[in-house]
Formats: structure tokens, sequence, C-alpha cells
């Protein structure tokens, strides 16, 4: 082989290995790019679009303000016993009525009825301002998110509140059971848990939003490709238990719908924007 | 033929080297690299909001001055309330004056009827009116970037706003005019918070002493370690890029001039880098609050408390007073030297993982002498006077149960005594120690 045809089998051998090197270099430098794009701040709505994420609410940029609580479970048969005596009524949810450990249920008597419709709240209020039929009544609210959830067991969720933003939590809750009659919903029994000495911890603080949540949610993976995002609402839901008192944060309850009817519920801490759906309750005993 | 040989030859030569450049850059992309990655924490972490300014350098008292006395209050919100209200006024231009003796300056200082908002450690007029929006004109005192000052008054009895420098005797004034009933509604609507204070035997710093003894509430709290990713994100200018040296006990993250250790005994965090210089961050509050911002509101309310010639402190919070701990624990200092070049200067900032986090029901309370008292217990014990720089109600932590990370937050007055802030009964300890030599 003479010098020159050595030189043009380099040549190509070289031209080769540029072209094979120059795609590296290329397919690294767009993996590069999609990495920084990753992290820069594209618009939570135009990623959900990609996605084919769809929203039932335009989500809300709006910072609200809330506190950490400390409030104290009620022992409802004490708080009965209480009510006996203050009214002089020593029949005063007698029948009907049983206890197990804050938990009160309770049938009621009589017939009451509430509608699924726009007047369910008010027909609900009706009862729940019937105090010989419950106590502290007037503190639950109708929460919609939470009620219906299954056509086939209807039921109806009530919380107490602070400043407007209602406990979602089982240790503030009337969870009542209804039964269909006559194309009509009567309230058969109900569950029943309280909060009292619902206490301010800190100052007011800024909350993180609800556009702010969905997009924690979107980075970490919950929100999967064709989902839904149903609702979401701020509740008052319980992280810590402590000297024998129970504090909670504001948290976004965001519902998603994965696929046909599988709905879940995802949770993020407005204070943090930390996903806490599923962390357990920490509890601290007496440290003194 | 001979020109096709030339050719082909000098072909060659480009190829190989072509070759060599393009391996040079496939080496040095970042992406080709390892590098340490923790997917979910970061994602997290792109949700964080920056801090703001407004709420990183709120000052952190307000007194109201009337003719009746002096009340003063520390809440977080209702000072960021008056502060926005403040900001709505009409501002003339600002003048400086500086006054010879100490004798003429306090005289001059001290206002009938008005609202004044102060800091511990100094704060710059050209900060001050960037954060908080303040349509002050400046022109005439070069943009406001050379005065410092440590509070600001607004004389309602003379429409001026003025900013006090009592270290150099100087008085930034100009003029001010807002309809005097908002702020007053403002004031009488607060009902909590408020301390009845004096003006007898002020401080140097012109601080008002409080009246009476104080009844303080003791706070408890969970504290925790935050992640390591908040910090790297943070303070790392490329924090994708960066790497970890596992070798030692200690955590080291490092890339190119940046390198961040988290001790593994003491979970304190020292990170070394260099800020590179722009028109936007030529003082020390700027060039400290870009990582301060980054941290967002994990560490709780951060807030800007103190700074000497270097260096810049910046505080937990917790409803208004500032928590004091060892380690670094609830605070981010800042060293940032002027050694550097016109391009860039070096930065090391000291925090710690390990911060209050939740806060827990406590119902116990501490009851603190008033302010005078500790003042003439300080005088007792032969203080030298021009070194007692600032005196204020602080929280001390003191960690309970390692187990569960309970920390209680004992109220107790804090005294910056020669450049250093110091518990009431340390500095005592000190001062009887120095006594005894």
């Amino acid at each position: 082989m003479d010098f020159k045809r050595i030189e043009w089998i380099f040549f190509l051998a070289f031209l080769g290995l540029n072209i094979f090197l120059f795609s590296i270099f290329h397919d690294a430098k767009n993996e590069e790019s999609n990495v920084s794009n990753a992290n820069q701040k594209i618009d939570i709505q135009v990623r959900l679009d990609n996605d084919d994420i769809k929203l039932s609410n335009q989500l809300s940029k709006e910072s609200q303000q809330g506190y950490y609580l400390s409030a104290e479970q009620t022992d409802l048969k004490k708080e009965v016993e209480k009510q006996r005596k203050k009214r002089g009524d020593r029949n005063f949810l007698v029948s009907g009525t049983s206890f197990e450990g804050n938990t009160l249920t309770r049938v009621p008597r009589g017939n009451f009825y509430v509608s699924e419709d726009k007047k369910t709240a008010s027909s609900l209020n009706s009862f729940l301002n019937q105090p010989d039929q419950i106590i502290n009544g007037s503190q639950y609210s109708y929460i919609p998110h939470l009620s219906f959830a299954d056509k086939e067991y209807p039921e109806l969720i009530a919380a107490q509140s602070f400043e407007g933003i209602y406990f979602n939590d089982p240790t503030s809750r009337l969870e009542i059971t209804l039964e269909e009659r006559d194309s009509l919903m009567r309230i058969s029994r109900y569950n029943q848990t309280h909060l009292h000495n619902i206490e301010k911890l800190r100052e007011k603080m800024p909350l993180y939003s609800e556009r702010d949540a969905v997009e924690t949610l979107y980075i970490n993976n919950k929100l999967p490709q064709k989902s839904k995002i149903l609702w979401s609402e701020l509740f008052y839901t319980m992280i810590l238990q402590v000297r024998g008192k129970n504090v909670y944060v504001p948290a976004w309850f965001i519902a998603i719908e994965t696929g046909q009817s599988n709905v879940q519920v995802e949770v993020v801490n407005a204070f943090s924007n930390r996903i806490i759906t599923n962390n357990q309750l920490q509890k601290v005993e007496n440290t003194d | 033929m001979k020109f096709i040989e030339k050719a082909l030859r000098f072909g060659l030569v480009l190829m190989i080297a072509v070759s060599l450049y393009l391996s040079y850059l496939i080496w040095l992309n970042p992406s080709a690299r390892s590098n340490l990655h923790d997917t979910g924490e970061q994602s997290v972490a792109n949700a964080e909001k920056l801090s703001k300014a407004n709420n990183v350098f709120l000052p952190m008292r307000l007194a109201w001055i009337q003719e009746e006395g002096v009340k003063q209050n520390t809440s977080e919100s209702f000072i960021s309330e008056v502060q926005k209200a403040v900001a709505k006024g009409d501002f003339g231009t600002a003048e400086t004056k500086t006054y010879d003796s100490s004798e003429a300056f306090a005289k001059t200082a001290s206002i009938k009827n008005g609202i004044e908002l102060s800091y511990f450690g100094p704060f710059l007029l050209a900060e001050y009116t960037q954060a908080f929006g303040l349509d002050l004109e400046l022109a005439q005192v070069d943009g406001g970037r050379e005065l410092y000052f440590t509070k600001v008054q607004f004389d309602f009895s003379r429409n001026k706003i003025r900013f006090l420098n009592s270290r150099r005797h100087q008085i930034t004034e100009a003029d001010y005019t807002l309809e005097e009933k908002q702020l007053t509604a403002l004031m009488t609507q607060e009902k909590d918070n408020w301390m009845d204070m004096t003006a007898d035997d002020q401080l140097t710093n012109m601080q008002f002493n409080t009246q009476g003894t104080i009844r303080m509430k003791q706070y408890s709290y969970i504290a925790t370690n935050l992640s390591y990713t908040l910090f790297r994100d943070a303070f790392f200018t490329n924090p994708q890029d960066v790497k970890t040296n596992e070798e030692s006990d200690d955590l080291v993250l490092y890339d190119g001039s940046e390198n961040l250790t988290v001790m593994e005994k003491s979970q304190t965090i020292d990170f070394h880098g260099r800020i590179a210089l722009d028109e936007t961050n030529q003082d020390i509050y700027a060039q400290s609050f870009r990582y301060v911002s980054k941290l967002g509101t994990s560490m709780g309310s951060l807030r800007f408390f103190d700074r000497t010639k270097d260096q810049v402190n910046y505080r937990i919070f917790v409803e208004g007073y500032p928590v004091f701990a060892e380690d670094y624990q609830s605070e981010v200092n800042f060293t940032i030297t002027s050694e550097g070049n016109e391009q860039e200067v070096p930065v090391r900032i000291q925090t710690s993982l390990n911060t209050i986090q939740v806060p827990i029901p406590a119902d116990e309370t501490k009851e603190l002498p008033n302010s005078q008292t500790i003042l003439g217990k300080l005088r007792e014990n032969h203080a030298e006077e021009e070194l007692i720089g600032a005196i204020v109600i602080g929280y001390e932590r003191q960690n309970i149960d390692s187990a569960s990370g309970v920390v209680d937050l004992i109220p107790m007055w804090y005294v910056r005594y020669d450049s250093e802030w110091l518990s009431f009964d340390d500095l005592m300890k000190k001062l009887q120690i120095g006594e005894g030599n």
C-alpha cells in the first residue's frame, strides 16, 4: 500500500469518527437542554395541557392566610352528661345513642330529610340546629366535596371550621348516613367527633396557593397523564399529637380522577408545600 | 495532482483536530458525567417560593409615639401592614445633615407625635426604598447607596420622614404627607402585642426602654433536619453540576470554586463560594439576599437581624422576636469580604440543617425584668456604656428531648456588647470573670 492510499483510509476513518462524535455531542446537548427545561419555570397550565391533565376549575394563584392550630378532642360522653345536667333533662340523647372512644353514634328519633341538590346545605342546617337531636350542631357546616362519595351508600359530611377554613380530619367530623325513602333522603344515623379549645399557636402566616400545590403534585409524579383534577379545597388537618393536644395545619386536599371512577385524594401541607398524603401522625409524649 | 495531495493532508490534519476538539467537548459536558442528583427532593424544591425582600428586611420594632407616651409592637404581620400603608404617602427630596455632638443629635432625633420603625443593625437607604417601594427622591444623596440607618421616623407634627444613624449622628430627612388618621386608625385597630415604653435613660442607639416587667409566653417546637438539597439548590450557582465527596464522615459537595460541607456531628453547614458582581448586587444586603431568597420559607420566618463590617446575619423570628441557639441553628450568617476583584467577591455562609418547624402547645410564661433593670445591673458590673450596642428580648432555643426533637424557646434579654450578641446571664458571667482578673 502506498502512502497516499493510507492517507485516504485515515481521512475517511477520521471523518466517520467525527460524525460519530458529533452525534454523541449533539445528543448530550439536547439532553442537557431538556434537563434545564425541566428546571425552568414553565407555566404549570402548559405542562398540564401537554400531559392531557384536565382541570374542573381554573387554578387559583391567591395566597390565603392560615394558622398552626391546637385543639383538644371532646369527650362526647362527658359532654352529653354535662348537657343533661345543664338542661335538667335526664333523657337527653339517651335512647339511640352509643359511644366508642370520643365518637358518638346516634340514630335520631323522628324523620329528618335532606335532598341531594342545591338545598342540601339548608336542609342539613335545619337538622344541625335542633338542639334536642345533636350537641354543638350549629358549629358544623356541610362540606359538599366530601359528601355523596358513594352513590350506593349516601353520606353527608359536615365539620367544624376556624376563620372560614374547615377541618377535614376524623377528630372533627359529622358523618351522616342517609337512606333513600320515597325518592327522599332520610337521616338514618350519624357519627360525631368534636374539638374544643381551638386556639391559634402562632400568628397568621401566608399559605401556598392552590396552583403551587398542584405544581408540587405534578413535579412529584402524582398527576398521571390523562388524569383529571376533580376538586381542591383548603382544610385543616392534624399533623401532630402532643401533650394531650392535637396540632393542625392548613393543607390542600386535591382529588384526582386517575381512571374510570378511581379517585385519589392527595394532601399538600400549605405552609411547607410538601406532600403529606400518607404521612404517619407523629405523637410526642409528655416531655415535662 | 500535487494540489489534491496537499488538500488531503490538510483535510486529515483538520479531521484529527476536530476529533480531538469534539472529544474534549463531550468530556466537559456536564450531562455526560455522573452527578449527585436527588430527583425527588429536587422537584419539590422547584415548587418552593422565593422569599420576598419586604418580608426579609421588615423592620423589627414599631414604636407609636404620642403625647401621652410611647408604645411598642413587634408583631410581624402588623409591622408589615403599617409598612405597606406608609409607602402610599407622598415623598419629597431627601437631604442629609450630620450633627457635631451626641447631645445635638439626640435632641433633634426625638419626635413628639409619630411612628418609628427600627432595626438592630444598620440598613441601607437605597435597599430600604427598593424593598418597600418608597417613592423617595434620592438624587441629592447619591441614591442612598452610602446612607445607613437603624431607625425610620414618620413625624406627624412636621410631616417628615427621617432616617436616623445614631453612630454617625446623621439624619436624612424628606417631606412626607399621608393622612395621619389612616395610620392612627391602623394603630388603634391593633389591640394586642403593645408594650408600654419610656424614653428615659436611652442607650446611644436611641432605643426605648420597657416600663414595667414583661410577661412573655414560652414556646415549644418540633425541630427537624432539613434536606441538604435545599441548601445545595439555594447556594450553588449550578446545583445540577454539583459533585460529592464521600471520603470523610462529613458530606462535602463541590463544583468549581464553590464547596459546601455538612458537618456530621453538629449538622452545621459551611459554604464557600464567590459572588459575581453586577449593578444589582453592589452591597452586602443584596449580595446575601440572593441566597436567603432562594431558601424560601423552609426555615420559617428568616429576617435580617444585624450586620458588622464584613458580616450580615439573618435569624429566624418567632412572634416578632429573634431566636438564639448554638451551632448556627436558627440563623444564616454571611461573611462577604471586599478583598475580591471588581468582578467577584468571596462569600462564606454558615447555617444549620436543624431548624424549628412545627409549633406545639405550651402554656408556660416567664416574667422578665424591664430593660432599665438590665442596664442597671450591667452598669453595676462595670460594663462599658459605649460597648452596649443594643438590648433586646430574644428566645433561647433549649433542646429538651433529642428523640422527639422537642425544643423549648425561653424568652430572655440579649445584649449586643462589643459587637457580640450575648444573653444577659452570659454577659454578666463574662463581666464578672473580667473583674476577677
